[in-house]
């Protein structure tokens, strides 16, 4: 029984440390890439990206807008019940707390999953068995370049773009409960925003944007580039770049929190 | 001087069907026809010549020279990106590896693709046009960059007769034109039969080399008396 028990240890501990072994090969060439910028065609290269960001970014606009909305009034909402008599000066600094610094880059990202990681998982996936990427070596073009790349860079660019977009709809959402609510002028909640929003806060977004960003564009390209010789695979790919993508997201928010905001 | 050489060369891995100890090399403007039936290890030689995979001992030499890609890729199916048209994957490679500037690549991949009769298709996507469109985009990539060797997976297959007109139209311009190499890849030799100097038997990763139509006619060998049909 206890044997077994390690067995199974032992095989998830193995796999946990080929997946970061894989993983931190694929970041390593990245990073690498991004050494040679000045030599590749950066034409090629940003029209890839524009594309992306056209899908990742620019397509998510309007779930973007209608959850950050929601999480605004409810957010508000809820505080306002679970506190009786909210004084009007905590408001500003629920709505930064809640939303700019854990809903906003947390729901950005599941929206990010949800839309671009299987996204790209599914089409790096159909791209190894229809047998593009095999053309792309071929022809020398280096898919870690014209594939990866620009979608790493999109993806990162997109959500913090997403990100803020997000936090600007979600206060606004909240400034509209508290309006009707509380019964507080726009320019005293304005200012009540200003003055609880920090530097750091702004910093920690950005931060968050290019962690959360890199982890699931590199996990959603690392498992769609794993098909191999069926389109059975497909949709196992997709699953474990989302489980994969959720879970690095959550630890990695977990983790940026409690060194910024508890340290 | 070879263009491509294969010495000793072997590959063993999972997924693919092996190569053993293969030793050949190939001439400026001669044409290689690789046989043998699925499973073979032909596909094997055809991509480690593409410079897909990299055998696990031996080396594969290829000949670059400036100015020009060494080598020019016609898969059997797929190979073309599915997020692009096909005037924008004709023009892929020459753009990205900066053979020719966009405007030039492009003008140049409209003309081919006129040439070659699949210019009212040269704005879809690959999974929009028909098998032959998608064939001789394949045909105008390659003749594009101008590679110095050419390596091809049963062009003939699945096209319609006046599509295999004009790809035995091509397969004799690219030698004639451009000096390269070919090699090519199929189960059914009879096709290409006229188009080989030299042909290459495939069976179980290890190799049979016949020096001509004459050496491979008169073979008693089961294999070829198979591919030959």
């Amino acid at each position: 029984m206890l044997w077994d028990g390690l067995m199974v240890l032992g095989r998830a501990t193995r796999g946990m440390l080929a997946l970061a072994g894989s993983l931190a090969r694929l970041n390593l060439a990245l990073a690498a890439k991004a050494w040679e910028l000045p030599r590749l065609n950066l034409r090629v290269a940003a029209k890839i990206t524009l594309n992306q960001v056209w899908f990742t970014g620019l397509e998510a606009v309007p779930l973007i807008v209608a959850s950050a909305a929601l999480v605004g009034c409810v957010s508000i909402i809820q505080t306002a019940n679970l506190l009786t008599g909210l004084a009007d000066e905590m408001i500003g600094s629920v709505l930064v707390s809640i939303i700019v610094r854990e809903l906003g880059p947390l729901i950005a990202a599941v929206v990010l999953i949800g839309r671009s990681g299987t996204a790209m998982a599914t089409e790096l996936g159909s791209m190894r068995l229809s047998g593009e990427l095999e053309a792309l070596k071929a022809y020398r073009i280096d898919p870690l370049d014209f594939v990866i790349l620009p979608r790493m860079a999109a993806t990162v660019v997109s959500l913090f773009v997403l990100i803020v977009l997000f936090d600007v709809v979600g206060i606004l959402g909240g400034f509209g409960i508290a309006v009707l609510v509380k019964d507080i002028s726009f320019p005293l909640l304005r200012s009540r925003v200003m003055s609880a929003l920090t530097n750091t806060d702004l910093a920690v977004t950005a931060f968050k944007a290019l962690l959360f960003g890199q982890a699931v564009a590199l996990l959603s390209c690392h498992y769609g580039l794993g098909v191999r010789h069926s389109p059975t695979e497909l949709p196992q790919a997709v699953t474990r770049a989302v489980v994969a993508s959720m879970v690095s997201v959550l630890a990695l928010d977990s983790a940026l929190t409690a060194a910024f905001y508890l340290l | 001087m070879s263009l491509l050489e294969f010495r000793r060369v072997s590959l063993e891995e999972a997924g693919q069907a092996p190569v053993r100890g293969v030793e050949v090399s190939v001439e400026p403007g001669e044409r290689l026809a690789v046989f043998g039936r699925s499973g073979s290890g032909k596909g094997t030689f055809l991509k480690l010549a593409a410079g897909i995979l990299e055998p696990t001992s031996g080396t594969v030499r290829i000949a670059a020279s400036s100015g020009r890609l060494a080598v020019g890729y016609i898969p059997n199916e797929g190979g073309l990106l599915n997020n692009l048209s096909l005037l924008h994957n004709v023009m892929l490679p020459a753009v990205y590896h900066k053979l020719l500037e966009f405007p030039e690549a492009e003008e140049r991949a409209r003309s081919l693709l006129d040439e070659l009769g699949a210019a009212s298709q040269a704005g879809r996507r690959p999974a929009a046009a028909s098998v032959s469109a998608r064939r001789l985009a394949q045909f105008a990539r390659a003749l594009l960059v101008e590679p110095a060797v050419l390596v091809m997976d049963d062009p003939l297959a699945e096209v319609d007769a006046a599509t295999a007109r004009t790809i035995r139209g091509l397969m004799e311009r690219i030698k004639e034109k451009l000096g390269a190499c070919a090699i090519l890849g199929t189960g059914s030799l009879g096709h290409y039969l006229d188009w080989g100097d030299r042909f290459l038997l495939f069976r179980e990763g290890e190799t049979v080399l016949f020096e001509g139509k004459r050496e491979l006619l008169g073979s008693e060998d089961p294999e070829v008396r198979a591919c030959l049909g």
